[in-house]
Parts: C-alpha cells; sequence; structure tokens
C-alpha cells in the first residue's frame, strides 16, 4: 500500500535535521522542525518550512518528550515523523505511539527496534541466525557468580550493558581481580544512564577493527545492502572518523560479514534502512556487535560510495516503495567523514563551550559540510558536542584522504574549541595514510597524534595575526591620524 | 621648491671639530634631562613603592597611545632654581596623543617631595594650559600633588599668573569647550582640588586618591571633627555620594583605561585649512646641524644650512633672496605643513627689517604659520642708520609680527640679544611653541658689551666713595661680573625659568615644530589686523 | 606599557613601535614589520617581515580566536590601555541594585549562560529591567522565587562557581 508523505515533521535537530529537510525538500515534501527555545534561531528551524516549538524541563527533555512530538505533528497536519539519530530514533514506545497517532514512522517497526535495541536479544536473535558473536556471558544479579562464568571464556574481557550503546557502562577487563568491581561499576553506570542495570561480558578482541553493513529492508524480508564501512577510529568507545568502504577488507570476509547482515535483516523481516555493526578481529574472525535500527551518523560515506540518497530511501520505503534493485547499485571510489565535535583532544576530550563567531567550510564538489550550526549559536553542554560532519569522496582511498586533509585546512569554526585539528593530524598519519586501524589507534599513537611544538616564527605569525585581528588594537593602530603616526614613539 | 643646495662639507676640518664639540654640548643637555626626568632620592622612590604607586613618568607613558610621539616641556624648568631640588619643576607637562587625539597632558611628579606645587611648577602648570588655551588643546592632568609649597607660598599665590591662574585657565578652557579630564593619583587637597573638580571628567583611584579642600588634619583643627581620607573625600565617596569626581578605579592601570576611554568619546577637532602636502624627510641629515653650528658662539653661520637640516626635502623657496640678506625668509613645508621661515644671517638693518614685515604680512594673508630661527645680535645702531630710521624699521617688523595673526613658532638657535629677540618674536610675543637650543644666549645684550658696560658703572660709584682701583682689583671686579653674567646668559638659566618651552637637541627641532605646528591647526585663525605702521 | 598575550598557557608581549610608512609590533622583544593586506571574515592576508600569513580570525571580548595553518589558537589579549580588558573578575551573582519584583525567568536553574545573557527581568519604580549574566558559566540558583518582591542588595541568581581553565 502506497501512503506518499506530503508533511514530513522532523523530531530531531542539529545537523541531522537539517540533512533530513534537504531530501524532503528536493522529494516536494514540506517540513516541519521542532525546537527548543534554547535552539531559537538554529539553522535547522530556519530551513524547515514550518516550526513547532516544543518544552520541556531540559531542552534534551524536550526533544526526547514523545508525546508532545505526536501531538505537534498532528497539530501541523504531518503524515509522517523522522526521529533522525540519536533521541527518540531507536525509542520502540515512541514509534508505536507514532503509529498508534495514525502517522507514518520512518523507521522499523517497534517490535524490530525492541528485538535490536536489546543486546541480550539480539544476540540470541544473532545466534540463532548463524551470525557470529564473541563468546559472552550475562549477569543475572549474582556479580561473584557472573565473574567467575565470565572468566572461563578468558580475559581480556569487555563488560557492556545491556540496554546500552556510545560506549557508556563499557570497559575492559584484564584480570579476574578487577572483574567484580569493574562489573558493579558498569551495572550502576548502566542503571543509571540507560534504567537498565543488566550487564553482560563478552571476549574482548585485541586490536580489533569495527566494521558495518547498511542494510535496506522492505519489511517483507527483502533485504539489500549498500556496502560496509569502516569505523575503528575511536575515542572513548565513540566513532570519529568513518569511510567507506573498509580499509584492506579481503573480499571473501566483506562477502560473509554481508551476508550475515543481510541473513540478520531478513530474518527479522527489517524495514527501513538499519546497520548491522561487527567487531573484526586481526584473524580475520568477526562478531556480531549490535544493530543500529536508524540513520547512522555516517550515512554520508556510503551515500558517496554508492551515489544514492538515504534519506530518500527510508522515506520511500516507509511510504511503501519498493527496494532498490541490487544490482543496479555501484560501488565508486571512497569516501571518509569525520567527525568535528566541540571538545579539547588535548584535554581528554573535555566537552567545550563557547559562541560560534564563524564557520567557513569547503566547497568543492567532492566535498560535503553537514552541519546544524550558525554563527551566533552558543554552545552548550545541553546537547551532544558534535558540531558538523565533514565527508570527502576520491577515486581512491589516497584521493578522498587527501581531500580530507584539504578539507579539514579549508574549515574553520571560530569561537569554539573543537577536534578538528586533531582530525586532520589523525588523517595525515602513517598509520592511518596505511590503513592499519583498529579502535584502539587513537590511544596506540596519542603520542604522535599530539600537536607539535609551535616554532618561533609560527608562534610570531600566531600572535601577530590575533593582534592584528582585536578591535582594541586595531583600533589603537588606526585612531592615530597623520602626521603624528609617522613620528613613531618619538621623544624630545 | 627647490632643493637647498648645502655649501658645507662634512669633511671640512670646521665641519668635524664644530660636529666633535656639539656632540658633547648635546650630551651635557641629555644628561640633565635624564636627572631631572629619573634622578630622584631612594626614599621617595621608596615611598612611591610603599604606596604601591607608578612614578609619574610610567603614568604619562601608560596614558598615551604606543608608537606614538610625546613632545615634553621644559624638562629642564626650575634646574637652576631651588638649590636643584625641583627637577622638573615638579611636574611633567607636555602633548602627546591619546585615543588617536592630541592632549595636553599635565602630570604632578610625586616623586619630588611629594608632588608639591613650588612658584616654577605653577608657572610650568599654567604655560601648559596657555599652550592648551592658545591651541585648543584637551588636557589630561594626572593630579598627584601634596599642594603649593608652604615655604614659597608668597611666590606662588597672589599675583595674577600664580596658582589662581591654574584654576583660571581650567575655567577658560571649558568655556571655549575645550575637554580636561582629571585623573586622580593622589590627594589633590585645598586649591589642587579644583583641578579635578573643573575638569569635564575626572577619574579618581580608591585607596590612594583624594580631593578634598581640607585634608583631616586641617579639619581637626579648624572644626575638632575626626574623620578619614576615605570618608573625607575618597574615590567611593566622590564617586556615589558628593558626585566631584565621576569613576572610581580600583588602580590606577583602570584609572588610566577609564581615562584613555573617555579621550576617546570627545570629538575630533577639525583643523583649519593650513596647506598641507605629504611628508618629506629632510634630503640633507638634521644629524649635520652639529656640524653647522660654530663651535665658537661668535661665528656666524649661513641658516639656510638650518633649514635644509629642519624641514621637508630640504626645499625652500626663498623670498627676496638679493634684498636685506642678513635676514633670510622663505616658505617650506615642515610635516608637510607649509610654513613661513624669518631666519637671522646677521644684525637687523633696515632693509631686512622692512623685508621682514613685508613677509610676515604676506604669511598672514596666505595664512602661512611662521617659523623665527633666531641668531640675533640687535639691530644695527650707530649715526647714519638711525638717521635711515633703523628704530622705526625695527618698530615696523616688531608691529607685523606681533599683530600676526597666524601661528608663530620660534627656535633660540644661537643669541638672542637686545630688541632683535623682540622682532624675531621672543617669549613676550606670544609664539605658539618656543624652543631653544642648549647653547643659546639670552639678554639685553651680548656678554663683552654688558660685561663693559657693568665695569663701567661699578668703577664710577667706586671712584665715588674713594675706593682703591687698581689693575689687580679691576680684573677681579671683571671676573666676577663676566661670571654673573654669564651665568643668567646661558641657556639652561633661561630654561629654568621657563623662558622658553624647552631645550632641544638640534636634531630633534623638526619633530618638535612638526608637532607645535600641527597642534596649532587646531585653534581657529584670529582675524587680519595690525596697529599702525610708522612709515 | 605593552599589550599581554596569552596563548597555551604563555605570555607573550606585544607593542606597537610604529604606523607608517610601516606598521612595526615588538613581539616578545624583537621587531617585525607588518603589512595589513586583506581583511574580511573569509580569509584575512598580512604580511609579517614580508612573509604572506593567511588566516581566519574572530574577537570575542579579550579572546581571538585565529586559524592559522591548519592549527587554531585562542589567543587572550589584554591591553592595558584598553577598559574593556580591565574589566574586574565577574562575580558568582547577580545583585538587585534596588528593590523589586522579580517578573520572569529566562534562564532556568542548570542552564547554561554566557556572559551578557539575560537570566531574570525585574520590575521596579514601573519599569522592565533585564539583569544579564555577569559571566559565563551555570545558573546554581534563582534565588528569588517568581513575583516575589525583593530589597535592595538581594542576590538575585546565583551561577555555579567558576572552574579555573
Amino acid at each position: 500500500m502506497i501512503r506518499p508523505i506530503r508533511r514530513l515533521l522532523i523530531a530531531n535537530r542539529g545537523e541531522i535535521a537539517c540533512r533530513i529537510i534537504e531530501t524532503a525538500r528536493k522529494l516536494g515534501i514540506a517540513t516541519v522542525a521542532v525546537q527548543h527555545r534554547l535552539d531559537h534561531k538554529a539553522p535547522h528551524a530556519i530551513l524547515a518550512d514550518e516550526v513547532m516549538e516544543i518544552e520541556g524541563e531540559t531542552p534534551v527533555g524536550a526533544y526526547l518528550d514523545s508525546s508532545q512530538l505526536v501531538r505537534a505533528a498532528i497539530q501541523k497536519g504531518c503524515d509522517a515523523i523522522h526521529p533522525g539519530y540519536g533521541f527518540l530514533s531507536e525509542n520502540a514506545s515512541f514509534a508505536l505511539a507514532v503509529r498508534e497517532a495514525g502517522l507514518i514512522f520512518v523507521g522499523p517497526g517497534a517490535e524490530t527496534i525492541r528485538l535490536m535495541g536489546d543486546k541480550i536479544t539480539a544476540r540470541d536473535f544473532a545466534v540463532r541466525h548463524d551470525v557470529p558473536v564473541s563468546p559472552s556471558v550475562m549477569a543475572d544479579g549474582d556479580l561473584s557468580r557472573f565473574a567467575t562464568d565470565a572468566s572461563r571464556i578468558g580475559f581480556p574481557l569487555l563488560i557492556k550493558a545491556a540496554a546500552g550503546g556510545g560506549g557508556k557502562g563499557m570497559s575492559i577487563v584484564r584480570s579476574l581481580d578487577d572483574l567484580i568491581e569493574r562489573a558493579a561499576l558498569a551495572a550502576g553506570e548502566a542503571g543509571r544512564y540507560f534504567g537498565d542495570n543488566r550487564i553482560y561480558a563478552e571476549r574482548y578482541v585485541e586490536r580489533p577493527r569495527h566494521i558495518e553493513v547498511q542494510i535496506v529492508g522492505d519489511g517483507k524480508g527483502n533485504v539489500i545492502h549498500l556496502g560496509d564501512r569502516e569505523c575503528s577510529i575511536q575515542r572513548r568507545f565513540q566513532k570519529i572518523i568513518e569511510e567507506a568502504p573498509s580499509v584492506n577488507l579481503p573480499d571473501n570476509l566483506r562477502a560473509a560479514m554481508i551476508d550475515s547482515a543481510l541473513r540478520l535483516a531478513s530474518a527479522a523481516c527489517y524495514e527501513n534502512v538499519g546497520t548491522v555493526e561487527f567487531i573484526v578481529a586481526p584473524d580475520g574472525a568477526y562478531y556480531f556487535l549490535e544493530m543500529n535500527t536508524r540513520l547512522q551518523v555516517e550515512h554520508r560515506v556510503t551515500e558517496m560510495v554508492c551515489g544514492l540518497d538515504i534519506v530518500a530511501i527510508q522515506l520511500a520505503i516507509a511510504s511503501g516503495d519498493g527496494l532498490p534493485d541490487q544490482g543496479s547499485i555501484q560501488f565508486k571510489g571512497s569516501a571518509i567523514e569525520c567527525r568535528i565535535c566541540a571538545e579539547n583532544p588535548d584535554r581528554d576530550f573535555m566537552p567545550e563551550t563557547g559562541r560560534v563567531l564563524g564557520i567557513v567550510h569547503p566547497r568543492q564538489p567532492w566535498s560535503i559540510f553537514d552541519s546544524g550550526l550558525s554563527e551566533g549559536q552558543v554552545i552548550g553542554t545541553n546537547f551532544d558536542p558534535m558540531l558538523a560532519k565533514l565527508v570527502t569522496h576520491g577515486a581512491s582511498r589516497a584521493e578522498a584522504v587527501e581531500r580530507m586533509t584539504q578539507a579539514i585546512r579549508c574549515t574553520t569554526i571560530l569561537g569554539v574549541v573543537t577536534n578538528l585539528d586533531y582530525l586532520g593530524r589523525i588523517i595525515e598519519h602513517p598509520g592511518f595514510l596505511a590503513g592499519d586501524l583498529h579502535t584502539g589507534f587513537l590511544v596506540e599513537h596519542a603520542p604522535s597524534l599530539a600537536p607539535h611544538a609551535l616554532g618561533a616564527q609560527e608562534l610570531i605569525d600566531i600572535l601577530i595575526a590575533a593582534a592584528m585581528s582585536n578591535p582594541g588594537l586595531q583600533r589603537l593602530i588606526d585612531d592615530v591620524p597623520e602626521p603624528y603616526a609617522l613620528a613613531g614613539g618619538w621623544r624630545n | 621648491m627647490r632643493r637647498i643646495a648645502s655649501k658645507l662639507s662634512t669633511s671640512d676640518p670646521d665641519f668635524r671639530l664644530n660636529d666633535v664639540h656639539y656632540r658633547k654640548v648635546v650630551a651635557e643637555l641629555k644628561a640633565r634631562q635624564f636627572a631631572a626626568r629619573s634622578e630622584r632620592p631612594q626614599r621617595d622612590l621608596d615611598r612611591l613603592q610603599q604606596q604601591g604607586k607608578m612614578l609619574p613618568r610610567e603614568r604619562v607613558e601608560m596614558l598615551l597611545d604606543p608608537g606614538t610621539p610625546f613632545l615634553e616641556l621644559s624638562t629642564l624648568a626650575a634646574n637652576m632654581d631651588y638649590d636643584g631640588e625641583s627637577p622638573g619643576a615638579s611636574a611633567i607637562t607636555g602633548i602627546g596623543i591619546v585615543a588617536g587625539r592630541e592632549v595636553a597632558i599635565h602630570a604632578d611628579d610625586s616623586s619630588v617631595k611629594g608632588g608639591a606645587w613650588y612658584p616654577l611648577t605653577i608657572k610650568k602648570i599654567v604655560r601648559l594650559l596657555d599652550i592648551a588655551i592658545e591651541n585648543r588643546l584637551p588636557v589630561v592632568h594626572l593630579c598627584d600633588s601634596a599642594g603649593g609649597f608652604l615655604q614659597q607660598q608668597s611666590d606662588l599665590f597672589a599675583d595674577r599668573h600664580m596658582a589662581g591662574r591654574i584654576f583660571r585657565n581650567q575655567c577658560q578652557l571649558s568655556k571655549m569647550g575645550v575637554h580636561q579630564l582629571a585623573l586622580v593619583f593622589g590627594h589633590c587637597t585645598a586649591g589642587g582640588a579644583y583641578v579635578p573638580a573643573l575638569s569635564d571628567y575626572s577619574v579618581i583611584v580608591r585607596g590612594i586618591g583624594a580631593v578634598f579642600l581640607g585634608g583631616p588634619p586641617l579639619v581637626k583643627a579648624a572644626t575638632g571633627e575626626e574623620v578619614g581620607f576615605e570618608e573625607l573625600g575618597g574615590a567611593d565617596m566622590h564617586t556615589s555620594v558628593s558626585g566631584t569626581c565621576d569613576y572610581a578605579a580600583d588602580t590606577e592601570e583602570e584609572a588610566i583605561a577609564i581615562g584613555r576611554e573617555i579621550v576617546a568619546q570627545w570629538r575630533r577637532q577639525p583643523r583649519w585649512n593650513c596647506q598641507r602636502d605629504s611628508i618629506e624627510a629632510p634630503y640633507y641629515d638634521p644629524q649635520e646641524l652639529y656640524g653647522v653650528i660654530p663651535h665658537n658662539s661668535k661665528a656666524i653661520f649661513d641658516m639656510r644650512e638650518v633649514i635644509a637640516r629642519m624641514v621637508d626635502g630640504s626645499r625652500f623657496h626663498e623670498y627676496q633672496p638679493d634684498y636685506g640678506t642678513a635676514l633670510v625668509c622663505g616658505y617650506a613645508n615642515l610635516w608637510g605643513w607649509k610654513v613661513g621661515i624669518v631666519a637671522n644671517n646677521g644684525v637687523l638693518f633696515s632693509d631686512s627689517s622692512l623685508k621682514a614685515a613685508h613677509f610676515i604680512e604676506l604669511c598672514n594673508q596666505n595664512e602661512t604659520p611662521l617659523v623665527f630661527l633666531q641668531n640675533i645680535t640687535g639691530y644695527m645702531v650707530g649715526r647714519d642708520y638711525e638717521r635711515k630710521g633703523i628704530t622705526k624699521d625695527g618698530a615696523k617688523m616688531i608691529m607685523a609680527q606681533s599683530c600676526s595673526r597666524v601661528p608663530k613658532f620660534t627656535v633660540m638657535c644661537n643669541a638672542s640679544f637686545g630688541a632683535g629677540n623682540y622682532g624675531m618674536c621672543g617669549r613676550a610675543f606670544d609664539a605658539r611653541m618656543l624652543f631653544g637650543w642648549p647653547t643659546y644666549q639670552i639678554a639685553t645684550m651680548g656678554g663683552d658689551q654688558a660685561v663693559n658696560t657693568l665695569l663701567e658703572v661699578k668703577m664710577r660709584q667706586m671712584r665715588r666713595n674713594g675706593e682703591p682701583l687698581d689693575k689687580e682689583i679691576l680684573a677681579r671686579i671683571r671676573d666676577e661680573t663676566r661670571g654673573a653674567y654669564e651665568h643668567q646668559l646661558s641657556a639652561y638659566f633661561a630654561t629654568s625659568r621657563i623662558w622658553d618651552d624647552g631645550l632641544l637637541d638640534p636634531v630633534d627641532t623638526r619633530n618638535a615644530l612638526g608637532m607645535a605646528i600641527t597642534a596649532s591647526m587646531n585653534a581657529p585663525l584670529g582675524e587680519p589686523g595690525y596697529g599702525v605702521f610708522r612709515l | 606599557m605593552p599589550t599581554v598575550m596569552h596563548m597555551d598557557g604563555q605570555e607573550h608581549q606585544l607593542e606597537i613601535v610604529a604606523r607608517r610608512p610601516e606598521l612595526v609590533l615588538r613581539v616578545d622583544g624583537a621587531l617585525h614589520i607588518v603589512r595589513p593586506i586583506t581583511r574580511g571574515f573569509q580569509l584575512n592576508l598580512i604580511e609579517v617581515d614580508g612573509r604572506q600569513v593567511r588566516f581566519h580570525a574572530a574577537s570575542e571580548g579579550a579572546v581571538v580566536h585565529v586559524r592559522c595553518d591548519g592549527r587554531s589558537h585562542r589567543v587572550a589579549i589584554h591591553d592595558p590601555r584598553d577598559a574593556r580588558g580591565m574589566v574586574r573578575a565577574a562575580g558568582d551573582e547577580i545583585v538587585a541594585e534596588m528593590p523589586g519584583t522579580l517578573v520572569a525567568i529566562v534562564k532556568a536553574q542548570g542552564e547554561e549562560v554566557v556572559a551578557g545573557d539575560v537570566v531574570v527581568t525585574i520590575e521596579s519604580m514601573k519599569l522592565l529591567m533585564n539583569l544579564s549574566a555577569p559571566r559565563a558559566g551555570r545558573i546554581a540558583r534563582i534565588a528569588v522565587e517568581l513575583n516575589q518582591t525583593f530589597d535592595k542588595g538581594a542576590i538575585l541568581v546565583m551561577l555555579e562557581p567558576a572552574v579555573e581553565t
């Protein structure tokens, strides 16, 4: 059944809201943005055809208030809600509430979200469908038995929250001594963040790579894939650089992983776009990690290599259209994405705040700059520190990397400390160029990724550049009229 | 205008001799200036440090825009008075650039006897305010003075140009719409309290600044009331209760910063439309002036050689080059400003006096400021000259010069004797600025004439009294008389009494005049008009 | 009296030595000839001792953000001659300068503010007045309830203590 989408509410903010509006506009779909007053005049609200003010005790609370968002959609006459990523995008009750209100939820069914949202059920599902998972053990409340069982798998172990994501509640344990203590901490953290203190331990793969497969399903068991992505460059278990395709990945391994992903999605009768994440060990073994039932931050790299608009695919499927033909999908070249975050890599990635005073970004056809930033915007700690994404494409990985180097040089966000320079140093690092990636890359290379000390001449140039940009000093220079300006500091 | 062709050779032995001699003269000048500016008894420096105060010169430097010129005036005032106890007459005055605007600056020198005002301090401040009035320059007062120096009160209080004149001038400035700002860094007691009170704006520093008519000791003596400095006239009281001061600052630095922001609000004054070209450095190096000025002060020298080392591109349009040649007149540019120069190349005769009067009138017609370069021993005397009317021709020159409406500037280059001083715009003739070179001499007549005249008088007196007169006694009296006279003749004596606005290293003359001329453009030209010329 | 600059925890000194015919700056004791070539947000171009330096910069208060040669820098500039640089260390509170009534709370407890952000609105003498944050930080507490009256000197808003950075 075709249910065309004419008016779409975007239950999100920032760059992803802008990104969705961009496609909706191309498809002739009217857009309604929601904004908290702290987002006043944010680009997503300006770009959208209409804006709905949402309220909440905290700004994040407003974007998490599902009934308010559904009300807003109905009030504005929308026929669909796109959740973006984060916030309510993987919230089964929200998906259900949207559908119960008679609206289209741009994403999979609530059941699928629930299935994949729980790490334990997701793992079990994967095991049932011959998708490899790493050996693991679940904690059932008795932490000492958990420790005994877990140590049987062999160290090192990775402790994770069952309901978790984004690295919260995760820790690596290398000895029995640490295990109980860390498990208790992890359970506590999981409880605080996710309201669910269940944890489990799995074999920790040393020097693992994080590789994921983008799949698309029609909800009837038909699935296709849009290739794989490498997301091994992470800090604090969070991705900051992603690329497509994965680097130096043997063809048979890629084929096996894609096959696993398709099998899993098909078995779940997956609808809409999703991502199956794997951990790849240095020996070529791979394990199912989790499935994300939403649009990914890094979807841009896939779009660039296969020339498709993933948001358009989402909207098409949501309105009842079929899948693209797998055979027609061609993969061309290589793409890289860098996440620009308001954080200080030199100070343990501490979040930074400030007012955005200026934004400059590259405008070459091979680059994309996705941001929800505007000049004058205040960056607080209310929202995710990711400010923007920079994506480049090249005929080869080397070209994409070279273009990313250029793109970073052409990009400037003034007023807030960002990780932009750090991203530049990673991109130019020989280990990165060689494709020798694993999720511990940033820790392993921390010394060589630290900024080099400024040379004397560089220092002078920067100080003078700063002085010449300071209005007070500039006035001090300019305000002295002829002929006094010519006399310099003469004294008699 | 054509470039002056110098006739001097820098390799000429005389030039070398002059150069060596004058460099010593300048070294002495600089040493004296350094002492007046910086040498203070340790206890005074310690006291300032104890009070957490900046040195007055540090305040001035911080007030000024960095990398801009400051023309300090009368640095050596009082250097031969009060047994040298009041270096620089205990005040710093000058013209500088603050927030891009030229201002006159008066700073009390609290490193000398708590900044107490000596008679010459008052003369120096009054002179600065006169300059401010004549040139319409806003004034910044940096106040930190213990008040009038009581031991000298009879010489600083009652007369027309004494302490009251400071406040009278402040009022006149205000009436003319010229801004004043006072930054109060110390106590402003009694009369001194009116400096901030009569300023348009005032900033006072908490803890160290205070303004009151009578300080706590005087209040106690007068009424028995016991009150502390802060309560009686401190920063917070005056800025929040009495309204006597406008802004309170926590530190001297903050006071200066606020002051600079205040000055930045003042409208830039339009200059009168004097002709100005782009600035060009002199073709001949001003350093060569050292070789131009003869080591023998009685030797004549060609003022064109001086002009060539002072004006833009060393270019000079000489007026009447073949008439009255003892006086050089002509046009030149200085810091781009068109000026008319009147310079002595010898004693003044009738023809040179008439030439001067005519040229001065031309400059007035042409709205061209005048620069007088003095090296004058006087108007020519003698029967033939009187018969030709030297006195009435000199009177014409004085009349033309005196009634000029264009700004006048005078440099005492060497001799300034007798009526020549008048004709060439001496101190009494209201030059906007009058500078001297360290070797200049000034008196009613030259040294030899004066000593002989004085000796003549003395001998007549002694003969009348029947005192013995032999060669030895005569020689002794001659030496005493000469010593006393030459002491009074010297530039250091003159500048001590503020008969000029300061001594200049000749090399600095160009910039000093440049600043003085630029500053003078703030005041509108007066109406043209002269008295009766004796024809 | 040089201008003091801070970058990466180091102090540097800068003085204007001359303006014409060329701008001469003394940085940490050494002289440099500076020629501004183009100014604008997109790209600034200056010449330092004949070397071309391209950079982006934006200034906010005493801080200049500079991006030059692929690196971002934060330079704090304190000119002792500039009163804006002399602003006293901003306090942790907004204090009522006159009695009045709190009529609006613009920034709630826990919210981030930057210096100058309006936090509350008060009514006093029939006038509505916006009171702004004295510095950047997070609102610790709004000390007066809505529509409650207060006296002169009352603390209306408290910011969380500043963290030394």
